[in-house]
């Protein structure tokens, strides 16, 4: 038995797997990437055995996605070797990674949403029978490849219908029916419910133990702790530790990841009394659309001076909430109360003049205009009046003055004539952040605004949104990520299938009942607060 | 003449005239699936029908002409394809200059090769078929099943594209390019190999459809003589969501309207002729006006893949 | 800096690749491609007299060119500017007969602004369409154009025909014209062929398109528009009221075109009114993509080819259809992205790099 895996000190789910391979199955050696300026990879190693759950951790920006990319042969490194089975080998796409037994799940799973599960399944890998593909044997296989996933799944059903987890489902077997003898996860529990978690958990374990060798790629420690058995940490494209799992914790992890010391315990944001509802939903119902579930009767108070955070798994009708507030959408049923006056129609423009800011949960397309200068994007959602224009006619200068104060007060790297393009990721944020905050608004709309975000860069932001609520405003934090939330609001509604499944306040977080509730137990809360 | 006989004669006119049209169009969809806009399928035609009329005057047989203009279409087709797969040359601008250049270049030929403005000499053209058995049948024998062998080519390319497209495995690989190339990618699958075979067959038979009007309908080359038929085919396209028999259904439209205006005129009906002649395009616009809302394009359509880009 | 300079390098690498293919072709079929350039150039400016003839074509190219380009600010491909160019013809021309008791210093503005209202008319439709019915507006503009065509083809042949042989609308008074800037035969004043005072309202309109473009908030939320329709509409802008709005406005323009070309230089509306202004108009847009200004350069250009190329036709025999060959050129060339040239050369370089490892090892 490997060395790496005795005296483990986790859970006993594990148990001894003959099949954990001695020599490495894939090796990558001093493997270097750069983008530009930035050097994504710098001589990393990399020795994945089959069999072994291995866990690649690291920051936002610290490497991990390049890495990923170049095993799976997606992107080419400048420098360094991969090898497979010990023989050095190129990979001149993703195919030839695949030919040579490695598959990934991307986070952004590679399902076509017209074509059925079927068809996914077996894309590039088609039955044919005289020259036509054979649909009998199609639906054989794939209902095979689902069923080792323990899914059931109607393999003629449109991947559209189906609900992310079972995507996911999906995808994995898309992968492992290749058979692949490496596979790589890419942040797989980012958008699944806690329970769903777990479960996913399960079956990578089980896969490991079936043989195959497993690349999981995470941020959340504990779940990496409860189920890897080696782990490679990356900052700022090197590797700063590589070893098995075990007598590893939390904070150790958290420090080598981020370089220092971490503070784990998060600061207790000081509790203000709550003012009275800026914005109120009453029994609002919107008509379903191809993003999700519509929204069922959401009664919501979206109180002053008060983080409202909103869970739950993605795709449970946040983005209609989001639109229903920012008023991109119209309610079909119900009504929207603005300082206690219902509101006569919607529109993006109404909302933006009494007073709503919105972050985008898509920065690039939606947030920003990539090819416009700083200076335009700071004033795109407020140039058809005052100060930015008069009567029809930009005022320049104006802008210009206002725009080099906030790209200051924000420590924006960038001037302002630049292409918002040109910016890193983090600036990016920091404009649209700038450019929402600082819009004396009365509603602040968050949607997953530290998703892709370093941690200091996270912190910041958290800053920036309390200070919002200090100041008197209403905070609304629209987040996949519990904990974030457990930390950030003073108030916490979960959504699941378009109903607001529960509302707690801060003395009254109940996280296993809130877990549940993400999943659809519990009842809805029938009459308003 | 009588309302049946009338009847009659239009839809055998119709066929004949929505050929070139439901050629364009179905190969609009083979493009479009893709995920390649080819705007320029009018000037595909255009260069197909003046091969198919050099062809044929340079050998004598039509049939050399049919084969010179459907490799012509194909070939500009292919350069189309370069600009728009490998340049990444936006597709739409890069289409229209492909039109342009066939009226330039057409006209050019004209004039060097003929010496005459505007219009070529006649040549040998596709002489009509009578279909054994049907075309015995009193009247539509004469007007619905005789017809030259491009136009009886148009079915089994319509039935052949909806089973290469909906049934095969290349069919199923160019609609996943069409729609999200990077999961195309990911399993092995070339994006840039699958829409130029696609682009390929676009041009084909846009060529084909040219060599409909100028050796099938007509005999000679006449200057622009596609007058917006490949237009008329892209939205064809659209109003048959992206399926051969659908295109086909939608050009069968349009040619009708067509038709429909051409045997008015010669009934000598007491309208203006521009007024008719309007007739196909303001079809086109109704059409686009009453069907485009829930007309769902291929996703990827009209964006360059980039393939050094990793997901 | 260096951007401006890479922005002015592409438009010149595209005109200059396009003269070489077509100096390629000329040689190809037996012409010299540098004596028929030589006539060319010498047919546009060659006297006084031509080079007037050169900027009255400009006149007509440098508003198509602008129409087509205010189009594509805001992501929009009007391809059926000869359309709205016709029935802005069409105005000036039917109602002009009727306004010869009319001041010349109200007549004929208002003529121009009939010529502007029906190319907005023109431009509204498939602005319309496209805004509230999703409809593709490369199609619907071009069969606009071709309805335009026969629309106006009838009423010249029919309603409006004036007496006799032609099929032309009635001539235009001549209070009504606008006055050529030299007259032929005084002494010591040049002869500057039919340029007229259009020019100066072609000049003013590019101006105001630029204020308009790069100051106004219309101006803004047109190329925000697209920019991005997803940001646009993040960004509480009316991305339909846009889109009908630079409809009407690019329409209004090349409707302006149309006629003033009327009032300046045909005085009536015959069959061959235009040798496809609007469709010059989208080369011209895109090689002039920069700016007001660079539509500017962009229509003299083709103006000097166009002039030029009749002139050449007409004496060394080269046909003319060469500078339609240059349009489509150097339309193709424009649209290549240098990114997309790189992006090639980069993977054939990771080829070859790749097959020599494989070689090695």
């Amino acid at each position: 038995m490997s060395g790496a895996h005795n005296g483990s000190t986790h859970s006993d789910d594990r148990a001894a797997t003959p099949q954990v391979g001695v020599r490495p199955i894939v090796e990558l050696r001093g493997v270097s990437r750069s983008f530009g300026d930035v050097t994504a990879n710098d001589s990393v190693d990399l020795s994945v055995r089959a069999g072994t759950v291995h866990a690649v951790l690291g920051q936002n920006g610290a490497g991990k996605s390049t890495l990923m990319n170049i095993l799976a042969g997606v992107i080419q490194p400048d420098a360094g070797q991969i090898l497979v089975d010990g023989v050095v080998t190129t990979f001149r796409g993703a195919g030839d990674a695949f030919a040579a037994g490695i598959g990934m799940v991307h986070q952004h799973f590679q399902l076509i949403p017209s074509m059925t599960v079927a068809e996914n399944l077996l894309l590039n890998d088609e039955p044919s029978r005289r020259g036509l593909v054979d649909r009998g044997r199609a639906r054989d296989l794939s209902a095979q490849a689902l069923a080792t996933m323990g899914a059931t799944i109607d393999p003629g059903s449109l991947v559209s219908a189906l609900s992310v987890a079972a995507r996911q489902r999906v995808e994995i077997a898309r992968v492992l029916r290749r058979d692949v003898r490496l596979v790589v996860l890419d942040e797989p529990t980012a958008v699944l419910a806690p329970n769903d978690a777990q479960e996913l958990m399960l079956l990578v374990r089980g896969m490991a133990d079936r043989g195959t060798a497993v690349v999981l790629i995470s941020h959340k420690l504990d779940e990496v702790l409860q189920v890897a058995d080696h782990l490679t940490v990356l900052r700022a494209g090197r590797v700063v530790a590589d070893q098995a799992s075990s007598g590893l914790d939390a904070r150790t992890l958290a420090n080598l990841m981020v370089g220092r010391e971490v503070d784990m315990t998060h600061n207790e944001p000081a509790r203000r009394s709550a003012g009275a509802a800026v914005m109120a939903l009453r029994g609002v119902s919107t008509s379903p659309g191809p993003h999700g579930p519509a929204l069922e009767g959401v009664d919501l108070d979206l109180l002053a001076g008060e983080v409202h955070g909103i869970a739950g798994v993605d795709g449970n009708g946040q983005r209609d909430l989001v639109s229903v507030i920012t008023g991109s959408v119209a309610p079909s049923r119900g009504s929207v109360l603005w300082l206690g006056r219902t509101l006569d129609g919607h529109s993006v423009r109404q909302r933006i003049d009494l007073g709503v800011a919105h972050i985008p949960e898509d920065r690039h397309d939606q947030g920003l205009f990539l090819e416009e200068n700083l200076t335009t994007n700071l004033v795109m959602r407020r140039f058809q009046r005052a100060p930015a224009s008069r009567r029809g006619i930009l005022q320049r200068a104006t802008m210009g003055k206002l725009a080099t104060a906030r790209i200051e007060e924000y420590q924006i790297r960038g001037s302002a004539e630049q292409r918002s393009h040109e910016l890193s990721g983090g600036n990016q944020q920091k404009l649209v952040l700038a450019r929402e905050l600082s819009a004396d608004a009365q509603l602040v709309v968050a949607e997953q605004p530290t998703r892709g975000v370093d941690v200091a860069s996270a912190q910041f932001i958290y800053r920036q949104l309390l200070s919002q609520r200090d100041d008197g405003k209403s905070v609304v934090v629209v987040s996949v990520d519990l904990d974030e939330l457990l930390v950030l609001a003073d108030t916490i509604s979960v959504m699941y299938g378009g109903r607001v499944m529960g509302t707690w306040s801060r003395d009254d977080f109940d996280v296993p009942a809130m877990a549940g509730a993400m999943t659809g137990a519990g009842t809805p809360p029938t009459a308003a607060k | 003449m009588t309302t049946v006989a009338f009847i009659v004669l239009l839809i055998g006119s119709t066929i004949r005239i929505a050929t070139p049209i439901a050629l364009a169009a179905i190969g609009a969809t083979h493009a479009e699936r893709s995920g390649v806009i080819n705007v320029g399928i009018e000037g595909c035609m255009l260069f197909g029908a003046f091969g198919g009329v050099y062809g044929s005057y340079v050998t004598g047989s039509a049939a050399a002409g049919l084969l010179l203009g459907v490799v012509t279409g194909a070939t500009v087709s292919l350069i189309l394809a370069f600009f728009c797969i490998v340049l990444q040359a936006n597709q739409i601008v890069a289409g229209m200059a492909v039109n342009i250049l066939a009226l330039g270049l057409t006209r050019f030929g004209l004039d060097q090769i003929w010496g005459k403005p505007g219009v070529s000499p006649q040549v040998d053209g596709l002489g009509a078929i009578e279909l054994p058995l049907l075309s015995e049948i009193p009247l539509a024998g004469e007007s619905i099943f005789t017809q030259n062998i491009v136009v009886l080519m148009l079915l089994p390319i319509a039935i052949g594209s909806h089973l290469l497209l909906r049934r095969t495995a290349f069919g199923v690989h160019t609609t996943a390019v069409g729609e999200l190339p990077s999961a195309a990618a990911s399993v092995g699958i070339s994006v840039w190999r699958t829409r130029f075979v696609a682009m390929a067959i676009c041009g084909a038979l846009a060529g084909l459809g040219g060599v409909a009007l100028s050796l099938g309908q007509l005999t000679y080359f006449v200057e622009a003589m596609t007058a917006g038929r490949g237009f008329i085919a892209l939205a064809a396209n659209i109003l048959g969501r992206w399926t051969p028999l659908g295109a086909l259904l939608a050009a069968l439209l349009f040619g009708a309207a067509d038709a429909l205006q051409l045997s008015l005129q010669v009934r000598g009906v007491d309208v203006p002729a521009q007024v008719l002649l309007v007739l196909p395009y303001l079809v086109t616009v109704v059409v686009l006006a009453a069907s485009s809302r829930r007309a769902k394009a291929p996703k990827a359509l009209g964006e360059p893949y980039d393939a050094t880009v990793p997901t | 800096m260096t951007t401006r300079l890479a922005g002015l390098l592409r438009p010149v690498l595209a005109i200059s690749a396009a003269l070489v293919c077509v100096g390629v072709l000329l040689a190809f079929t037996g012409d010299d491609p540098i004596s028929a350039m030589a006539t060319l150039v010498d047919g546009a400016f060659g006297s006084t007299r031509r080079t007037g003839e050169t900027l009255a074509s400009f006149v007509p190219l440098a508003l198509t060119g602008l129409s087509v380009a205010v189009g594509f600010r805001a992501g929009l491909f009007n391809i059926g500017a000869e359309g709205q160019l016709l029935m802005g013809a069409l105005a000036a021309a039917a109602a002009g007969p009727h306004l010869a008791d009319v001041p010349p210093v109200l007549s004929v503005p208002l003529l121009m602004l009939l010529g502007a209202l029906a190319g907005g008319l023109w431009g509204f439709i498939p602005g319309y369409l496209k805004a509230f019915r999703e409809a593709n507006e490369v199609i619907t503009t071009l069969m606009l154009s071709y309805v335009a065509y026969f629309v106006t083809e009838y009423l010249i042949t029919g309603p409006l025909k004036t007496d006799g042989v032609l099929p032309a609308t009635d001539l235009l008074p001549e209070m009504l014209r606008l006055p050529r800037l030299t007259q032929p035969g005084l002494d010591g004043i040049p002869d500057l062929g039919r340029l007229h005072g259009g020019v100066y309202v072609a000049l003013g309109a590019l101006a105001v398109a630029a204020f308009i473009a790069h100051r106004t908030t219309f101006g803004l939320r047109s190329r925000l528009v697209g920019r991005s329709i997803t940001a646009s509409e993040y960004s509480g802008l009316d991305v339909r009221r846009t889109v009908i709005q630079t409809m009407v406005l690019s329409g209004a323009i090349a409707g302006l075109a149309g006629a003033i070309q009327v009032l300046g230089v045909s005085y009536r509306l015959s069959s061959s009114f235009s040798p496809g202004f609007g469709f010059t108009g989208i080369a011209i847009a895109l090689l002039g993509n920069l700016a007001a200004g660079g539509v500017l350069l962009a229509a003299l250009l083709f103006a000097v080819l166009q002039t030029g190329g009749q002139v050449m036709q007409r004496i060394s025999g080269t046909p003319s259809s060469i500078v339609t060959i240059i349009q489509g050129l150097v339309i193709l060339f424009v649209a290549t992205k240098i990114s997309g040239v790189k992006q090639m050369s980069t993977v054939l370089h990771r080829r070859r790099a790749r097959a020599k490892r494989r070689e090695r090892t």
